[in-house]
This record gives C-alpha cells, sequence and structure tokens, in this order.
C-alpha cells in the first residue's frame, strides 16, 4: 500500500519547482508529482527541453529530472540546453537528478552526453572495469550501450545504503532505496558523498552472483552533492522518490527545503487569481471526466498483455499509458470537490480538447491492435499526448492547490 | 449513501434528453433495503413516465457468495403488472462499478438512442448506427466503438425494435431473464441498449469483519449439496429432467456468473470441436446458455442438442425469448428448425408459461410453494443476489445476509425490516 | 512458493479478482488486482487467468501455463527475454506478495468457488 504519509503542516514556505517531462522522460517522474503533492509542495511547474531552451528555468529554484532515457534527454536538451542548465545551477539553482537524471550531468565523452560533463567522476558499473569473461556474461542481459562499453546493472529493487559527511535520516545512518538502473560512483574530489551503497536485503534482485554485486557496488557513491556556482546537483543513483519509500521522499524533500539559499526566493504568483466558479466548472470537470473515462476505458480494454511498442529505447504497454490516466483521474476528485479551479488557460476547454484528441488516438490504435495493424506510430503520438495532457491537467491542479493553501494562510 | 453504494442515481429524460444525478438517499436505503425494494420505490416515483429502473441489489459486486445481481423494474407489457427481472454474468456488478447503484429510463425518446453510462458518468447517445442491427451486431460495434471488450451491453435486437411482445433485453450475446417482454418496452421508448463500463471502488463500514464472514460463508457454501457440480446439465438433472448424456457432446466450458459457486451457463460450441482447448480462430463458434427452460423448450420439440442450441443463438441475436420461441413453434406444430426460425419475425401468441408474479419464471421453483418461492425471490432481488444460486444455497440465509448487509453498511438492518420490505414489493 | 491456478476448474466467476482487490485497496475495487481473468474473448469462450507475480506474468490458459519474464526487452537492440534492468515498477498492479500480512494467506486461494487455485 502507498505510504500516507504527509508532510503539510512543516512547509514554511514554498519554493518553485520544476519537473522535467520533456523527451527521453519515462514515467517515473509522476512519482516526483506524487511526493511533491503529499508534502505539501505545490509551486510546481512542469518543463520539456523546449521550455528549458526558452527560458522556462528562469522561474523556478529546483530543477526535479528523474529516470528514463538519458541520450534521449541530452539529444533533447542539446548544447544549448546544457548552457541554460548550468546558467540555472551556477546561478543559485538546485538540479536533482535520479537514475537517468543522474547519469546525465556525469563526465561522458559520448556523443550529445559530452555537453552535459558537469560533474568530474567515473561509475563503476561501465563495462571496461569487467574482465573479459564478465563482459561476456553480462552482453547477454542487464546492460544499456554506451560507446564501445556498455553500462551494466548487478542488482535491481532494494538496497542498503549508509548514509556519510553527517548526512542523517531520523539520526539514522542506514536507509533502503529502490534501484532501477542507476549509478554507482566512483570516488572522486568533484563531489562530496552523501550515501554509499552499503549492502543487500531480502527483496535485493541479483542479476549476477552477490560477489559480482558487492564488488561493483558496495563502497561506491549511491548519492552525491557537487556545487556549481551558487548552486548544487544532487546525484541519485536510487530512485528515492519511489513513493513506496517514505523516509527516502522525506529525506529528498528535506533536501529541497534546505537547499534555498543560493537563488531568491521567487515571489511570483503563479496561478491566474481569476479561477472558473460555479456551473461553469462543474460542467468543465464532468466533460473532463467523461473523456478521461472514455480513455482510461480503452486502456483497460488493451491490458491483456499481448501488445507492446517500442518508443525510443524503451518498450511501452498499455499499463504504462494508464499510469498517466491514473495520476489525473486520482487528482480529479480533488478539483470536483472544491468550487473553483484555476484553469489559467485562453481557452478552459483546451485540455477537453486535448484528451478528446487522445480518446480517439486510443481508438484507432485499439482498432488498429484488434485487426493486426501495426499501431507503433500511434502509440508514439499518444506518449507524447499523454506526457501533455497530464502535465497540463497536473499544472492546473498545483495552481489550484496551491491558491487555496495561500488563501487558507491569509 | 457512504458504503457498498456509488452513492448515485442517474435520471434519463428520454424524452428530452436531458442527464441528471442525485445522491443515494441513506433513508431511503435503511427503509427499502436496495434492490427490488428501491427499484419499485422509484418506479412508483417516476410511474407516470412509464419508467424502466435499473438497480443494484444492496450486496451486488461484492465478496459475499453469489452477489451477482442487479435488476429491470418496469411494467410489463405481457402482464400489465410491475416486474423484475435479473441482470447476472458480469453485467449486474458492472452497473454498480460504472458509478451508479440506480438508473432511471423515462419516457420515450423519439429517435433512437443508447446509454452510456462509465464512471459515474451517463451519456445519451444517437443510436442511429445500431438500430436494426441485431443483438450481437450492436454489442460488438459497442464494444469496437468505446473500444473495450469488457463493457457490459443490456440490448435489444429487432424483437425489440418491431414491438414484439416476446422481445427480450438480452444480456451482451446472450438470453437473460427477461420474460416480461421488457424488450418490447425498450423499443418502444427507442432505446437500443445501455452500455456499462466503470472502475469504482466500493467501500466497506467494517471490512475485514465483513471479509470474514464472507469466507466462512463460503466455506459453508462448499460443503453444500451442489458441491463439485457445474453447468446447465446439472441444474436440469437437480429439477429432475436430465439432459446431460444429450447436451454433453457439444459442451466446451461451463461459466459462473460474478463470484457465483455453481455455473449456471454452459458454453457450447455448435462450429467447432467441442473438446478444444486452444482458442478458436472462429469468430462466432457457439452459444452460452444462460436459459434452461429455453433449452427444455426446443427440447421438447424433439430437436438435437445443436439444433436446439443454434436455435437459442438465434433467438438472441434476434432479441426474442426463446421460452416464448419454442412454446409457440410447438402450439403451431412447428418442429424444424428453418420453420421454426422463421417465426421470429412477427410470433404471436398467448403463452401458458407467463410469469403469474413479479419475478421472473427464468429461476426453476426448486419444487417449494409459490409463497416460498417468492419469499426467496424477494430476498435475492433485494441483496443482489443469484436467484437461481439463491434456491441452490440454504446457507445464504435471511440472517446471514442481514447480517453481511449490517457489516457491510453499518446500518441496522433487523428481520422486521426484510418482513416489511418484502411485503412492499410482493403486494 | 506462489499462486498456482488450474485454468480447467476455472469457473472465470473473478472471485479471486475481487479478493486480490479487496487485499490492495480494503475495498471492493479490480483496478489493483495482481490475478485477473482475461474476459475479452466472451463469442470465443476463450479465457485464461493471468498472475502479475515479482518477476513474471504468469498467463495460465487451458491449453497450458505460459510464463513472460516482467519488463524483458526492456532496451531496443535486446532480444526478447531478455530483462531490464532499469525498468521501473508502474505501481498500478502491484505483484502478488501472497497476501503476506494476512495470517491465513492468500484471499484469492480462500474465495475460489471451484478450488481451482492452489499454493506450490
Amino acid at each position: 500500500m502507498p505510504s500516507s504519509i504527509s508532510y503539510r503542516n512543516q512547509t514554511s514556505f514554498d519554493p518553485p519547482i520544476g519537473i522535467y517531462m520533456g523527451r527521453g522522460a519515462s514515467h517515473s517522474w509522476l512519482w516526483f508529482v506524487e511526493i511533491l503533492d503529499r508534502m505539501g509542495f505545490y509551486h510546481v511547474h512542469f518543463v520539456d527541453e523546449k521550455d528549458i531552451l526558452s527560458g522556462g528555468l528562469e522561474p523556478i529554484n529546483v530543477l526535479l529530472m528523474s529516470g528514463g532515457d538519458t541520450f534521449a534527454i541530452a539529444e533533447g536538451l542539446g548544447a544549448e540546453g546544457s548552457d541554460q542548465l548550468r546558467r540555472f545551477i551556477e546561478g543559485g539553482g538546485v538540479y536533482i537528478g535520479t537514475c537517468a537524471g543522474a547519469y546525465l550531468p556525469l563526465r561522458s565523452s559520448m556523443d550529445f552526453l559530452n555537453q552535459f560533463n558537469f560533474i568530474n567522476v567515473k561509475i563503476s558499473n561501465i563495462s571496461r572495469r569487467l574482465s573479459e569473461s564478465e563482459r561476456y556474461s553480462f552482453k547477454r542481459f542487464a546492460c544499456s550501450p554506451y560507446g564501445c562499453d556498455f553500462v551494466f546493472h548487478v542488482v535491481r529493487e532494494d538496497v542498503l545504503l549508509e548514509m556519510v559527511n553527517g548526512y542523517q535520516k531520523d539520526g539514522k545512518k542506514e536507509i533502503i532505496a529502490p534501484l532501477y538502473g542507476g549509478p554507482s560512483m566512483l570516488p572522486s574530489e568533484d563531489i562530496e558523498p552523501i550515501a554509499t551503497y552499503k549492502g543487500f536485503t531480502r527483496k535485493t534482485k541479483f542479476f549476477v552472483k552477490e560477489e559480482l554485486a558487492e564488488k561493483t557496488l558496495i563502497g561506491n557513491i549511491a548519492v552525491a552533492k557537487k556545487s556549481m556556482g551558487k548552486g548544487h546537483l544532487f546525484i541519485f543513483g536510487p530512485h528515492f522518490e519511489h513513493p513506496h519509500y517514505p523516509a527516502c521522499n522525506l529525506f529528498l524533500t528535506e533536501l529541497i527545503r534546505k537547499n534555498q539559499n543560493g537563488r531568491p526566493h521567487t515571489t511570483q504568483k503563479d496561478f491566474s487569481g481569476n479561477p472558473i466558479k460555479g456551473e461553469v466548472v462543474r460542467e468543465l470537470l464532468k466533460d473532463l471526466k467523461r473523456e478521461l473515462s472514455n480513455a482510461r476505458i480503452i486502456t483497460s480494454g488493451m491490458s491483456d498483455f499481448s501488445v507492446r511498442w517500442l518508443i525510443g529505447n524503451k518498450y511501452y504497454e498499455p499499463e504504462k499509458f494508464r499510469v498517466f490516466l491514473e495520476a489525473i483521474w486520482n487528482r480529479l476528485k480533488y478539483l470536483e470537490s472544491g468550487k473553483e479551479v484555476d484553469f489559467d488557460l485562453k481557452d478552459p476547454t483546451e485540455i477537453f480538447s486535448q484528451l478528446k484528441g487522445m480518446t480517439h488516438l486510443l481508438r484507432q490504435m485499439k482498432k488498429g491492435i484488434d485487426r493486426g495493424e501495426a499501431t507503433h506510430g500511434l502509440a508514439e503520438d499518444l506518449f507524447l499526448n499523454l506526457k501533455q495532457v497530464t502535465s497540463d491537467f497536473l499544472a492546473i491542479y498545483f495552481r489550484t492547490k496551491r491558491m487555496e493553501s495561500i488563501r487558507a494562510q491569509a | 449513501m457512504e458504503y457498498l453504494s456509488t452513492n448515485k442515481i442517474a435520471i434519463v429524460d428520454l424524452t428530452n434528453s436531458k442527464v441528471s444525478d442525485q445522491e443515494l438517499d441513506k433513508e431511503l436505503v435503511k427503509e427499502k433495503i436496495g434492490g427490488a425494494g428501491i427499484t419499485t420505490a422509484l418506479y412508483e416515483e417516476y410511474q407516470k413516465e412509464d419508467p424502466v429502473i435499473l438497480g443494484t441489489g444492496l450486496l451486488t459486486g461484492t465478496l459475499v457468495p453469489a452477489s451477482a445481481l442487479s435488476i429491470i423494474t418496469a411494467k410489463s407489457p405481457l402482464t400489465g403488472k410491475v416486474c423484475h427481472a435479473p441482470i447476472t454474468l458480469y453485467a449486474g456488478i458492472e452497473l454498480k462499478y460504472s458509478g451508479f447503484d440506480y438508473v432511471v429510463i423515462k419516457g420515450n425518446s423519439s429517435k433512437p438512442v443508447y446509454l452510456w453510462i462509465h464512471d459515474g458518468i451517463a451519456d445519451l447517445k444517437e443510436a442511429n448506427e445500431i438500430w436494426g442491427k441485431d443483438v450481437w451486431e450492436s454489442t460488438d460495434f459497442i464494444r469496437e466503438l468505446m473500444g473495450d471488450p469488457l463493457i457490459q451491453i443490456l440490448g435489444i435486437g429487432k424483437g425489440g425494435e418491431s414491438g414484439s411482445d416476446f422481445g427480450q433485453v438480452c444480456i451482451n450475446y446472450w438470453a437473460s431473464g427477461d420474460r416480461w417482454g421488457f424488450g418490447k418496452l425498450f423499443g418502444q421508448k427507442k432505446l437500443k441498449l445501455v452500455a456499462l463500463r466503470g472502475m469504482s471502488l466500493l467501500e466497506i463500514a467494517d471490512p475485514e469483519e465483513f471479509v470474514r464472514e464472507c469466507k466462512e460463508l463460503l466455506s459453508t457454501i462448499k460443503k453444500g449439496s451442489f458441491a463439485g457440480k457445474k453447468g446447465i446439465g446439472e441444474l436440469s438433472a437437480a429439477l429432475g429432467e436430465d439432459i446431460r448424456k444429450w447436451l454433453e457432446p457439444i459442451v466446451h466450458r461451463h461459466l459462473s456468473c460474478f463470484n457465483t459457486s455453481f455455473p449456471t451457463n454452459t458454453f457450447v460450441f455448435l462450429d467447432e470441436e467441442p473438446k478444444r482447448l486452444k482458442e478458436t480462430d472462429k469468430e462466432e463458434p457457439g452459444f452460452l446458455i444462460t436459459d434452461l427452460y429455453g433449452l427444455l423448450g426446443f427440447k421438447k420439440l424433439g430437436l438435437s442438442a445443436s439444433d436446439t442450441c443454434a436455435l437459442l443463438r438465434e433467438s438472441a441475436k434476434y432479441g426474442m425469448d426463446a421460452v416464448a420461441v419454442a412454446e409457440l413453434s410447438q402450439k403451431a406444430g412447428k418442429k424444424k428448425p428453418d420453420e421454426i426460425k422463421k417465426t421470429l419475425s412477427g410470433l404471436k401468441g398467448a403463452l401458458e408459461s407467463l410469469g403469474k408474479g413479479k419475478f421472473s419464471p427464468w429461476c426453476p421453483s426448486f419444487n417449494l410453494s409459490t409463497d416460498e418461492w417468492e419469499r426467496r425471490q424477494a430476498v435475492a432481488y433485494l441483496f443482489g443476489i443469484h436467484p437461481i444460486f439463491a434456491l441452490m444455497s440454504p446457507e445464504l440465509s435471511e440472517e446471514k445476509l442481514i447480517e453481511l448487509a449490517n457489516l457491510g453498511t453499518g446500518l441496522a438492518f433487523t428481520a422486521e425490516t426484510l418482513d416489511k420490505v418484502i411485503a412492499d414489493i410482493l403486494k | 512458493m506462489g499462486i498456482k491456478v488450474d485454468p480447467k476448474k476455472c469457473v472465470s466467476c473473478m472471485a479471486c479478482e475481487m479478493a486480490c482487490g479487496y487485499h490492495r485497496d480494503d475495498g471492493f475495487a479490480l483496478l489493483s488486482s495482481c490475478i485477473m481473468v482475461t474476459r475479452g474473448r466472451e463469442k470465443r469462450d476463450y479465457s485464461a487467468v493471468v498472475l502479475k507475480e515479482e518477476e513474471n506474468l504468469v498467463i495460465a490458459r487451458p491449453e497450458g501455463l505460459e510464463v513472460r519474464k516482467l519488463g524483458s526487452g526492456g532496451e531496443a537492440d535486446q532480444s526478447k527475454g531478455k530483462e531490464d534492468a532499469s525498468a521501473k515498477p508502474l505501481l498500478l498492479r502491484e505483484p502478488c506478495d501472497l497476501c503476506s500480512d494476512r495470517e491465513d494467506g492468500p484471499l484469492c486461494l480462500q474465495f475460489c468457488p471451484a478450488d481451482a487455485i492452489s499454493l506450490g
């Protein structure tokens, strides 16, 4: 069961936070959404590569970059995106990267990635560190190509970490966190270690013999900090934002809270102050619910495990599409329970039209699947649309929550 | 109404194409329990507009054994009385999970429409594209249009559209327990079908105790006289007519309605090897027998099991009560499948097997007196218990169901409440 | 030790699915169940029981058992069956935990009226 921890009352201020949901992002950015919502951080922006290139980092203090396809993220941002990111951090911004978001700023000679050499650190899970026989065994599974080398993964699921350099969580030095392909870093003068890989648990899933897993991970760095100008980068191998790990979630949000000195806290209002009310909002939400229900019903109709699509470097199953729809569905009730919603769109029905378009795409896909036709192109369009409509909806949701929270404080 | 409920009633006005919803008043539940108790109350409230009421039982869609039932309540075009027909298979629970405990459909539409009920939204939509299609084609059409093969459909075929007294509201592709001509009523209202799908969550007042009691009840039921038996053949044998040898050669599989221990439905393969385990590539290899008396009716004409089931399939596609088709064919001396099939269009006559009471004669009597049978049916139709299984399992006693209702809802129903509600709905 | 399903005994009543849904959500719902009765081929009367385990998707078909590695083929150049170490869980249908917090064991097994589910 998901944890029901709430940190709302302890939030004294609400720093503007950006969540990256653009090219290369998988679904785990929704985990950041979940924990921010739960912990009472409502000043949330959603940014994609285009936003970053057009000054989208300007209004935020923190950028959260979760898992996905590192190469696609780097390619999408390019050299200009890298400059924007560097300026953001040096100007006092906080970059928090987990998994793919952690690999992105590490030193690399690979195309695109080499534009993000912010941190001079080597990783222990790269094939050049393996013997020939070990290289051979890895080539068959649990690895991602990386130029002439490949990044390999020795375990999955839970790992035991040890906090170092005075970092701790509630006085404890050990913490269990989930690892899904994130990096293990070797000591380097360029970083301050925050946590190291200490051991395994009953829930650790081994891809290799335990000795090799130990050799690769134990004692190496799982979480690290690097300061750059007035700002900082925090790099997490494991997914501290996974919503089923409340201790990790708290550690992460405390980190956000404690690192707000480098960049002036914006006082800019992120909601319109002109919410839609009464019958109009009820009808709008009903229209939204109708389309959302139609869409989730189609995804449930596809969930018989017989179909999946390759998008970028990753495979997608219908259930992955449902994750996005459920993220909206579960928050729609909150908006329905209130009297006002801050749509703040030129045309409040825009999101409804987006959803309608998505339902249409889903129906086309379902028909295609039933007829044995190729649906890969549709799936690609759908995934892009899904990310957009989900982040648009979530922006409305957070704006409304923030408006209500500020009013309540007043 | 907080527990075991979606807390919503949809009011659909076909005359002016308006849909609204209202909360389900807890006081109404306290007074009328649920199912036929509340559909009867709603019928009375809207009777001037000749309503069709769809309703779930108080325990429908839960872990209570056999909690598969929802019902249709309306005035029967055949008997002129307010009657109840069962909605079984998975359609009974889909109504509740689609976000409404009750749906009032009143008035008449001037053009063909269908009702799409999903996740607490009721949409009235034009049905020009499916009006005139048979039951199977309409079900396929809606499932493909909406993109989900799990959508449950209560729909009519040409029988109901053409105003036949024996037009039936079918469930997906199959016959239902509608022996009241409700298909004709749908047709008169220009209501082609009601499509249901939803993913609601029902909360429980005392979850652990409720589930523990359900588990105990199931283990008692599993020791009962029907333990280990399956299918419509066994059901018929228990009622004194052994058709097992006649039917067995074409039996593919036996299927239960939701959470019902005894599978009262049997799938037969007519155009495919019945013992085949792998999925067939034939689109329509057979038929699901859901109505014992339809099956026995055609068998009485001396037909083979295959011919009988093929006629059941034709009746279901046309949206006609197979019992009526068989009985009137016998009266007319028609015994050949082709002759019988031709009678589907324009079938007329008086039925001896017409239901006399409030509850559908689709459910056998199991040698109970009329009073005993009616009381047991009333209990099933109130709580949402499969009507046939309710008679097969005395373990599902009134006391036990009241206890479960109280644990599930946090209300305080008593034997006196039940007596009063049953008296009300039987009057 | 895991859940075993005999699809030939199964009568597709969905009791297991509802029991699992209750275990996940403390209410009655089907969205989170890790055991599912496939009902999409109604006219053909074809049905299987699908169980999501920690690492596998077990599909109990009438003609035999199929086990698929979950998260397999995660990278573009990997062949089918390879594991994707970086696949993140979807957190919609959690894998079967054998109802580990229940003294009496798995609920699906206890609610199956046809004794089609066992532990083995």
